[in-house]
């Protein structure tokens, strides 16, 4: 397996990447993201990263949080450098820390050091792994 | 940036009240799962496994449409942090 992105486990016990991002003219901005399973989407962020990155509006819609409350947010298009690749993915307008979900992470493996300081990895898996 | 010509709760409202009225009896349940974007002006659609892709195939026969995105059989497109939820 490739790793794709490495990051730390924090003194909060949050599980952070470094994420590379394209703005609108195609220069790349580091976001650091927070891994989240629970999330079933591909990335949040708050409207100033949306801002600052001139992302492509795209639909609205609705999504469920763990309290079991709907809520109504905008999407966004951008690009993530993914494999050294860029990869056109759907972002999700929140407001708090950028949450990189489970649609992100498809095809890949995450690896968490539960401890601070750990190591968070997430790496390609091979098209023969199953 | 212009002034959206909706807002939020507009286009929401609004492409809920077409998937539910018009379109819900055509794709549920053989589409259940798939995500499904809706031209809250017309009530043209599109359905692909991915959101964003059935949104570029819309605003490319709808341009400047302005659009709802949801999942087909569920109450919401995504969930954020685990919950209960379950299909229709």
């Amino acid at each position: 397996m490739r790793p794709l992105i490495q990051g730390k486990v924090d003194s909060r016990w949050q599980a952070w990447v470094p994420l590379e991002m394209l703005d609108g003219s195609g220069h790349i901005h580091s976001v650091d993201v927070v891994v989240d399973t629970g999330f079933s989407g591909y990335l949040t962020l708050p409207a100033e990263i949306i801002r600052r990155l001139d992302l492509e509006p795209d639909v609205q819609t609705n999504i469920t949080l763990a309290t079991g409350v709907r809520d109504r947010v905008n999407t966004w298009n951008g690009f993530v450098l993914w494999d050294d690749q860029p990869l056109i993915i759907q972002i999700l307008e929140s407001a708090g820390t950028p949450l990189l979900g489970m649609r992100l992470m498809q095809d890949s493996q995450l690896t968490i050091q539960a401890r601070i300081n750990g190591d968070v990895i997430i790496e390609r898996l091979d098209e023969s792994s199953t | 940036m212009t002034t959206p010509k909706y807002s939020i709760d507009e286009v929401c409202d609004r492409g809920e009240e077409i998937y539910e009225n018009q379109i819900k009896p055509l794709v549920e349940p053989q589409e259940t799962g798939k995500f499904i974007v809706i031209d809250i002006e017309t009530g043209d659609y599109e359905i692909d496994e991915e959101m964003l892709v059935a949104s570029r195939r819309l605003r490319e026969r709808q341009p400047g449409s302005v659009r709802f995105g949801a999942r087909v059989g569920y109450d919401s497109a995504y969930h954020i942090g685990i919950g209960l939820e379950c299909a229709h």
